[in-house]
Order: C-alpha cells, then sequence, then structure tokens
C-alpha cells in the first residue's frame, strides 16, 4: 500500500519544487508546524492503535464508523434502504437493516425519543421542586424557571412556516434573481453562485460570486444589500483559481446549458411562483462531471427551506428534497436509536438504577442521564447537582458501567464566577487506565485533582 | 460574510450529507492496513487537521484517537486522504453535536472541552521572560490563527497545509466552491491583516528569508 503525502508541504514543510507561497499560506505552515505531532509520540500512538484495533471486538460505537458517518453521494439518485449495506456501514447496522423495516425502527426512533423527553422532563420536574434545599444559589435558580421549560402550547407548523416566510420577505425586498442581475451586470460576467446573509442582522444581504467575461479566469465576489439594492462591496477573490483543477471546473459552470438565474426561475415555477416560494440560494455543483445546480427556496409549507436539484444541462428538475427530508440523516439518527434502544434493554443495570445508584453515592440529584458506548462497553454518563460540604453548588458528573453497576469515574466541578476558573476533582475507578491518568496530568492544564479510586 | 440566515439550511451540512467524500460502493472489502510507519504519517498528518478543527491539543489527540481506532478497525478503510480526513471531520461534527445536546439538558455550566472552543493556554515558552521577537511573533501567530473563524481556519489548512485543490475542499466540506474560495481568500486576507502592521514589531519574518531558510 502507498500512502500518498500531501500535495504540497504538508506540516510546515515545502515540497521540492513548490512555487513559492503567499505570506499567509506561509504563515499558516508554521503555525501548523510549531503544533505538529512529533514523530516519536505519532510512532507510540501508532504502535499503541494497531494493538488496542486488534484487542477489542468488532465496532459497536458510532465513534468507529467512520464510513457510515461520511453520507453516500449517489443516494440522491434515488437509493432505497436496502443498499446501506454498501455503504460501508458496520456489521451491527447491516443487521439492523436487514431485521427491521424503515417503519419499525422509525417507530422505535420515536419511541425513544419520546421515552428520552419523559425522563428529561421528569428530572427536570424533581429537580425544580426539590432544587432549592439540594442546591441553592441563583446559577442554579436561574436555569431553573419555568420559563426555560418546555412549552405546553400547540404549535402549529404551518403558521410558523407562513409568519417565517412572511418575515424573510420582509426583509429580503430584493429578491436573490434581481441580486444576480444586478452582480453579473456590475462584474460584466455570469454568476456561478448566490446566496443570501445576515437575514436577521441590519444589513441583509446578498453575496453572488461571478465570473467575468474576459481571460484570465477571475473570481468576482459581490455582495449587495437585500433592501435597497445597493451594491456595498466588491473584491476578486485573487489566487484562489490557481488550480487547474478548480478552473476548469468553473469553466465548466460558466459553459452551462442553464444559467443561475434561469434556474432560480425554473425552481420557483416548480414551487407555485414568486408569491408562493421565495429562493435563498443557488449554487451550481459538479460531482464526477454530472453538473446541477442547487436553488434552496423558502416555501409556505416549512420553516425548513426546500432544495431543488435542477440539471445544468437540459434544465430538467432532478429532485425537490422536501423540508426535513433528508433521508441520509434520518437513516443515521433511526440506525443510531435502534443500536441504543438495543443497548438500554440489553444491559443488566438499567436507567433507573443507575441513577439511584449515582443519587445516593454523590448524595446529588440527577438531571441528565445518557448511556453511551466507550472503550467497548457500556456506561452511563450520569450529571448530578450537588450541595458540597462547603456549601457552595457543584455539578458532579458519574461514570459507571452499564453492566456490572461499576463507578468507573466521577468528576466534580465547582464553579465560581468565571467559568474557566472552576476547580475540578476526579476519581478515576479503573484500574487499567493508571497510564492514561498519568498523561492526563501531565496534559491537565486546567487545574484537575485526581483522586485514587 | 460567514453568518448564516436563521433558517437557511445548514448549506454545508445538507450538501454534506449529499456530496461528501465518501467511500464508493463495492469498496468495502477488507483492504489491508497501514504499517506502524504508515499509520504514524497519517497521524501526523491527521493531528494537524484534528488540531485546526479543535484548536486543542489535549482535544485533538482525543479526536484523532476514536477516528483512526475506528478507521483501523473498520475493514474497508480506504487509507487515502480524502476518506482520512473526512472521518476525522465527521467524527468531530458528531462530538460536537453531542455536547450541544449534553449541554441543553445538563444545566452545566462548564465549558466543554470537546466544544471546540477550548484554545490552548499561551504557550509557556513563547511567554519565556528573554522571550524575544521569536516569541513573540509565535504567540501572535496563534492568536491572528485563532481569530479566524472555523470554517476559514479548516479551509486554509487543507489548501496550506494538505495542498487540496478549491473542488476537493468543496467535496471534502460539502460547501460550494466559489464559498471555499472565498473563505479561503477572507482567511488568507485576515490573518495578513492581522500580522501584517505588527511585521517589523515582532521580527516576522520576510518571503526573502523564508526562502533562504529553505
Amino acid at each position: 500500500m502507498t500512502v500518498r503525502p500531501p500535495a504540497s508541504g504538508a506540516h510546515g514543510v515545502p515540497a521540492p519544487g513548490d512555487a513559492p507561497d503567499d505570506e499567509a499560506t506561509a504563515w499558516m505552515r508554521e503555525h501548523t508546524r510549531r503544533h505538529a505531532l512529533d514523530a516519536d509520540s505519532a510512532r507510540d500512538l501508532a504502535r499503541d492503535l494497531l494493538a488496542e484495533a486488534d484487542t477489542a471486538g468488532p465496532i459497536r460505537s458510532t465513534a468507529l464508523r467512520p464510513p457510515a458517518a461520511v453520507p453516500d453521494p449517489t443516494r440522491r439518485a434515488g437509493t432505497d434502504d436496502d443498499e446501506a449495506d454498501e455503504t460501508g456501514a458496520d456489521d451491527m447496522y447491516q443487521l439492523i437493516d436487514s431485521r427491521l423495516s424503515r417503519g419499525r425502527r422509525l417507530r422505535h426512533a420515536l419511541t425513544m425519543t419520546a421515552a428520552a423527553a419523559v425522563v428529561l422532563v421528569t428530572f427536570a420536574a424533581l429537580t425544580y421542586s426539590a432544587g432549592p434545599p439540594a442546591v441553592p444559589g441563583p446559577a442554579i435558580g436561574e436555569r431553573n424557571t419555568p420559563t426555560s421549560a418546555p412549552s405546553t402550547e400547540p404549535v402549529d407548523d404551518e403558521l410558523e412556516a407562513r409568519e417565517h416566510l412572511a418575515e424573510h420577505r420582509e426583509r429580503l425586498r430584493v429578491r436573490l434573481g434581481s441580486a444576480m442581475e444586478i452582480a453579473e451586470g456590475k462584474a460584466k460576467g455570469r454568476a456561478i453562485g448566490a446566496d443570501v446573509r445576515a437575514v436577521f442582522d441590519r444589513r441583509p444581504h446578498y453575496v453572488v460570486f461571478v465570473v467575468p467575461n474576459a481571460e484570465p479566469l477571475r473570481l468576482i465576489e459581490v455582495a449587495i444589500d437585500a433592501r435597497t439594492a445597493q451594491v456595498f462591496e466588491t473584491g476578486e477573490i485573487e489566487g484562489e483559481l490557481d488550480d487547474a483543477d478548480d478552473r476548469r471546473t468553473v469553466t465548466r459552470f460558466i459553459r452551462a446549458g442553464v444559467t443561475l438565474r434561469k434556474a432560480v426561475g425554473i425552481a420557483l415555477k416548480e414551487l407555485g411562483g414568486r408569491e408562493k416560494a421565495l429562493p435563498l440560494e443557488a449554487y451550481f455543483e459538479d460531482h464526477d462531471d454530472d453538473l446541477t445546480i442547487d436553488v434552496v427556496v423558502l416555501t409556505p409549507r416549512s420553516v425548513e427551506p426546500v432544495i431543488v436539484v435542477i440539471d445544468a444541462k437540459t434544465g430538467k428538475i432532478r429532485e425537490v428534497g422536501e423540508p426535513g427530508d433528508d433521508e441520509d440523516e434520518e437513516r443515521e439518527h433511526a440506525e443510531h436509536v435502534e443500536w441504543l434502544f438495543d443497548a438500554a434493554r440489553d444491559v443488566d443495570i438499567k436507567l433507573t438504577t443507575a441513577i439511584e445508584l449515582a443519587q445516593v453515592r454523590t448524595k446529588g440529584i440527577a438531571v441528565f442521564a445518557e448511556l453511551e458506548h466507550d472503550d467497548d462497553r457500556w456506561i452511563y454518563v450520569i450529571g448530578l447537582v450537588v450541595k458540597r460540604d462547603d456549601g457552595d453548588p457543584g455539578m458532579v458528573e458519574v461514570v459507571l458501567d452499564a453492566d456490572s453497576g461499576e463507578f468507573l469515574h466521577i468528576e466534580r466541578h465547582r464553579h465560581g464566577d468565571d467559568d474557566d476558573e472552576g476547580e475540578h476533582e476526579r476519581e478515576h475507578h479503573d484500574e487499567n487506565e493508571d497510564d492514561e491518568e498519568h498523561e492526563e496530568d501531565d496534559d491537565d492544564e486546567d487545574g484537575h485533582e485526581e483522586e485514587a479510586g | 460574510m460567514s453568518a448564516v440566515p436563521r433558517s437557511t439550511p445548514p448549506p454545508a451540512a445538507r450538501r454534506a450529507t449529499v456530496h461528501a467524500v465518501q467511500p464508493t460502493r463495492g469498496r468495502a472489502g477488507a483492504r489491508p492496513r497501514p504499517t506502524e510507519a504508515e499509520l504514524a504519517m497519517w497521524l501526523r498528518r491527521g493531528f494537524a487537521y484534528a488540531r485546526t478543527l479543535t484548536r486543542c491539543d489535549a482535544t485533538a489527540h482525543d479526536l484523532l484517537h476514536d477516528a483512526m481506532l475506528g478507521l483501523l478497525r473498520h475493514p474497508g478503510t480506504d487509507w487515502t486522504a480524502a476518506y482520512v480526513l473526512a472521518a476525522i471531520r465527521n467524527r468531530h461534527r458528531d462530538r460536537r453535536r453531542a455536547a450541544a445536546n449534553r449541554r441543553v439538558v445538563s444545566l452545566s455550566v462548564v465549558r466543554d472541552p470537546d466544544d471546540g472552543a477550548g484554545i490552548d493556554p499561551p504557550d509557556p515558552r513563547a511567554a519565556a521572560p528573554d522571550g524575544g521577537p521569536t516569541a513573540a511573533w509565535h504567540q501572535a501567530l496563534d492568536r491572528a490563527v485563532a481569530q479566524l473563524a472555523d470554517s476559514e481556519r479548516e479551509m486554509l489548512f487543507l489548501q496550506a497545509i494538505e495542498g487540496f485543490s478549491g473542488r476537493e475542499i468543496a467535496d471534502l466540506t460539502g460547501r460550494p466552491l466559489p464559498t471555499v474560495q472565498s473563505m479561503i481568500h477572507r482567511a488568507k486576507s485576515r490573518i495578513r491583516e492581522i500580522l501584517g502592521p505588527r511585521r517589523d514589531e515582532l521580527g516576522i519574518p520576510t518571503a526573502a528569508s523564508r526562502g533562504r531558510d529553505r
């Protein structure tokens, strides 16, 4: 196996034959070089990692599934759940995919979400009602005021979406298409990307990227006030089209059969016209020579915008992404919840028991609890508020093994006015972590205190 | 120009879910692991990226450890820069999400070390009493880089250190090409704005002296 080195000058060392760096690039390299991992540490870490990778069983943690965390670009082309196996998801996910229908997974997701909400609300209520005796102090009290409790008012999504759209219309009096036209006139070229910025700030504006109709290839950024249509900033993005690959891509954008403005018109027509939809962004996208234009549009149906994907050669609509219709996110979430669900059912110590154990041990009140997978075992991370011996309030974070009930780690935080000056005391209860503790000691610059477990 | 309207879809996130670098189908078969020396090289490279994302040595170590362990254990890992850096980036994103979720329910006032906001304390070597212009320059450089927006710093790193083209960065981060180019341009301009006027005071090496150093 060959490992391709960085294209140029990694870790602050310019490669032979490199063009002279611009100043900022050289500074960034200097900064990176100063904070680099030294070769000896890298070798030691490599040895440890290779050994560690061999000692543990199959991956179960979301932390250890990089391919699944990187969604599959081909999913957009209408793939279904059955294909998830090939995306590199680990065995557990494949098992879930083959075993469960999408509907069942979603039901589980909803069940778990509801259960989590009940747990959180219950503990919030407990904390609120019992809070003052255990945890006096304005900081905690403020955070437990009823104003921060979840609202019981029914939420009218459609009404909210309409108001949201109206608010945007009010603030974006100049429309995206007009902004692009102005920018193209200003820079005498063709727009390849445009979006809206700072909608709710003092000066909502559009930024349009234009490639002028003249050699050499350049990229101009034009900022346009979304209320007055005034061009208030124009600048060339210098030096960023030096790369041949980038120049080729941009050339394809400006030679596409469909312009960005036309694509916005197509998207609006699809979504009911200017009266019903408000475009926010439009960009060319080039993936493996497949050129599309993505138009992001706000509609009265949801506060989440719709993404219309248009073929940049033919102008045909490839896909209209419904609000929240993000299959990858949804699938990922459902799988994660399903995995947690199985774990929560299978572990020997249930959540309620773990909380009781932690409360008894710390004499505190739990305010959050979470089942996590760490280092090939299931653990509970439980946060509690406690009253310390000196009367100050404090947070305690307890980690205990979800199968044995053993306390693995207890960390106490006490805070003054400045968070950064908070004191931390830790107890470790893992015989195998001696070495790590010493390493933490070395690295610990926040004044943590370690206590042997 | 990094502000995003309240309701605009997280463009980067949404596009990333569609277009981000991803191992292609049918490539999930077992692949050879890197040797110890190769892995050490990946670790150095990965650490630089992880530190750029987190701005904290300790958090970068944790992030790198998790991501690399996952890559080693996954039989289909494609040991290419795009794949490895994407794994680190995704892991970082997951940790930030988890940290954000926990903050909502925890009532904790503790600054989470994984939230990416932690900046290493000043390097004691740089702050040494006998620190000359070099120490001050390094300190100023660290501060200047820390002042960049997270995304700008990441883009600049990927271009300056990894040598990625704008399109490769766009693929990795899920952002449109013009935005990537704009961010890199702004990052460079910002650093020049911060450090340029202090060139003499800090003894910043000039391009000519850098050339001689090579």
